[in-house]
């Protein structure tokens, strides 16, 4: 397995490397990581080298369920789970209840040195319910349409017939209009959250908590944040962050230990 | 004040050139209005601007100040309390100081975060205050509280610009360590870590991980109007139509008494010309007024028609026209030699008609 990744590693160094390329590379050093596992001081390299390959994936501008989980696994099984956190986090995005993407978050949240009371700086609350699939705009469209036309029809069969059929009908299809309305609604506004305050994943251990930007700022908290540490960016100046903890402290941390959604 | 002034005056003379008018008996009198003058007269109000420090502490009055720290050793960013008396000396002070300003002495600013608390009550009957701080050191290089200047005026000193003193607190050493490292163990409780689930060690693979992302659909405002409008219309159109298959029963009897009132005058127009036209155009009008007012008799007399049209709504002066249309018919029925010109009896009709439609 070292070998073919050596004879591609240097064909693509020869050549550049293609997008396709990457993802092989990335791959196969997965695989020699995982044939690896046993030895821990072998294997994190061989993970770490994977991770490197699909980071460029990304950088490079692809955006996908099964892209974000290799790009996580590979962290997570390099022992880095702030960006292991924050490739499943992206990946969830795209696909909410992705449950081997929902396991790698689940399994790298148990990597990271949370407080041991309290809820500081614990992760925050799903905005969403796990186990229901973000539905699609057109599809959510298209039901609340049909909720609404029936809801005319109901009432128009009402004006007409005066039949408790009718009267049924009516309020089934308001309260299935309205669900999906509220649905839409909720979902617009995570996805307007989401763009508006990306999000911030801790990168180091021991990142002071600050009132505000700048290291002459007293402390907002006596607890340092740990890698892993998942946040929402406020505010940027110049080389500072201020962001909001899953438990909704605010305060100011700097921008070299942050990994930050861009997208 | 006075005193001054003559003898600035005397110096500012000197200094012209100007002949010098001192007296050896005017130079004692300005001597002794010197020291005289200043034991007698009042303390000036204000403090001269003239000399003031930046940091005048606003204190008028002769004070000596001390200061105290606790705890003395520590670790950086960990809190000291850091406490400045201030007290008056021989008689009361003449204005109190105010609370110095920690933040703007650089010795303090640069080494600690400064969180003061706002308790600068005076305590032994107004010959001391007390004022307390929060000091945190920043880091571990933080040797000592530096020494704090007080600055105040006291009056009756020639010139008063010399009145401003500072006096200063002793430094008081403090020794700070660095903070210790959190360690995730530490914090964590050495929680044993759970294996690492399956999905963890899989691949994703296949063309769908490299895709790049598209942007979300959004529905266009055109449509969603349209979407709004569709089942309002289509339903108002399917009500429009039932309703027209099936009027209520003012519309339907509306349309009937119309429907009557159509055919009586396309029988009307029919029969204009003809010969035995009274008796025609009778029956016509007998018709129409039978499916128009529900008139039961199939040959009514004037004066049933008169009843019946009285209870169907209609005003005394037409229902008294239609008696006379009838008796009128009459009349050229049983009576033909006083007949009407048949087009007369279509015409009369007609008006009749059109007179109980209105």
């Amino acid at each position: 397995m070292s070998c073919y990744v050596f004879v591609i590693g240097a064909l693509t160094a020869w050549f550049g490397p293609t997008d396709a390329d990457m993802l092989v590379l990335g791959n196969l050093s997965f695989r020699d990581g995982l044939q690896r596992r046993d030895n821990t001081a072998e294997a994190r390299p061989a993970f770490r080298q994977a991770a490197a390959y699909f980071d460029a994936l990304v950088e490079r501008g692809y955006r996908s369920r099964g892209l974000f989980q290799n790009q996580g696994n590979a962290h997570l099984l390099a022992g880095e789970p702030a960006p292991a956190i924050f490739a499943y986090r992206r990946g969830l995005r795209l696909a909410n209840n992705d449950r081997t993407l929902r396991d790698g978050l689940t399994y790298a949240r148990e990597q990271v040195a949370y407080p041991v009371t309290g809820s500081f700086a614990r992760p925050p609350a799903e905005a969403w319910p796990a186990w229901i699939k973000f539905p699609s705009r057109l599809s959510l469209l298209l039901a609340a349409f049909g909720c609404y036309a029936a809801l005319m029809l109901c009432a128009t069969l009402w004006v007409i017939r005066r039949r408790a059929v009718a009267v049924a009908g009516l309020g089934v299809s308001l309260v299935l209009f309205l669900a999906f309305v509220g649905v839409f609604v909720r979902m617009a506004s995570i996805d307007w959250e989401e763009t508006h305050y990306p999000l911030v994943v801790i990168a180091d251990d021991g990142v002071l908590f600050r009132t505000g930007n700048g290291p002459s700022y007293p402390l907002r908290s006596e607890t340092p944040l740990n890698r892993g540490v998942e946040a929402r960016l406020l505010a940027q100046r110049s080389d500072w962050l201020q962001i909001e903890l899953g438990s909704g402290e605010v305060g100011w941390i700097p921008r070299t230990y942050a990994l930050i959604d861009a997208s | 004040m006075v005193v001054s002034d003559r003898i600035l005056s005397s110096l500012l003379s000197r200094a012209r050139g100007g002949r010098p008018r001192a007296r050896p008996a005017a130079i004692l009198q300005s001597f002794v209005l010197l020291f005289v003058g200043t034991a007698a007269g009042k303390p000036p109000d204000e403090p001269p601007v003239i000399g003031r420090p930046a940091n005048f502490s606003g204190a008028i009055g002769s004070f000596t100040i001390a200061a105290h720290a606790a705890p003395t050793e520590l670790q950086a960013e960990d809190p000291v309390t850091f406490t400045v008396t201030i007290a008056a000396v021989g008689k009361a002070a003449q204005r109190p100081p105010r609370r110095p300003d920690l933040a703007k002495a650089p010795a303090f600013a640069e080494s600690f975060y400064i969180e003061g608390e706002p308790d600068n009550a005076p305590t032994d009957d107004g010959q001391k205050w007390r004022f307390h701080y929060r000091l945190k050191p920043k880091n571990a290089d933080v040797k000592a509280v530096p020494s704090l200047a007080f600055v105040f005026y006291t009056p009756g000193v020639l010139p008063p610009s010399r009145g401003y003193q500072t006096i200063y607190t002793d430094a008081i050493p403090l020794h700070v360590r660095m903070r210790d490292q959190v360690s995730p163990a530490a914090v964590e409780g050495g929680r044993k870590p759970m294996p690492a689930p399956d999905s963890v060690l899989a691949l994703a693979e296949g063309p769908d991980v490299l895709l790049r992302p598209q942007p979300p659909w959004q529905p266009a405002p055109f449509l969603l109007i349209v979407l709004a409008f569709v089942p309002p219309l289509f339903c108002g159109g399917w009500y429009l139509i039932w309703r027209r298959l099936h009027p209520n029963r003012a519309t339907a009897v509306r349309r009937r008494h119309s429907q009557a009132g159509k055919r009586a005058l396309k029988a009307l127009r029919a029969r204009n010309g003809s010969q035995n036209g009274a008796v025609a155009v009778a029956a016509v009008v007998t018709e129409y007024l039978r499916d128009r007012y529900g008139i039961p008799a199939a040959e009514p007399t004037p004066n049933e028609m008169a009843r019946s049209l009285a209870s169907g709504g209609v005003c005394e002066h037409v229902a008294a026209k239609v008696t006379t249309f009838f008796r009128s018919c009459d009349t050229a029925r049983f009576a033909p030699l006083v007949t009407a010109p048949a087009e007369d009896w279509s015409a009369a009709a007609t008006r009749l008609i059109l007179t109980l439609e209105k």
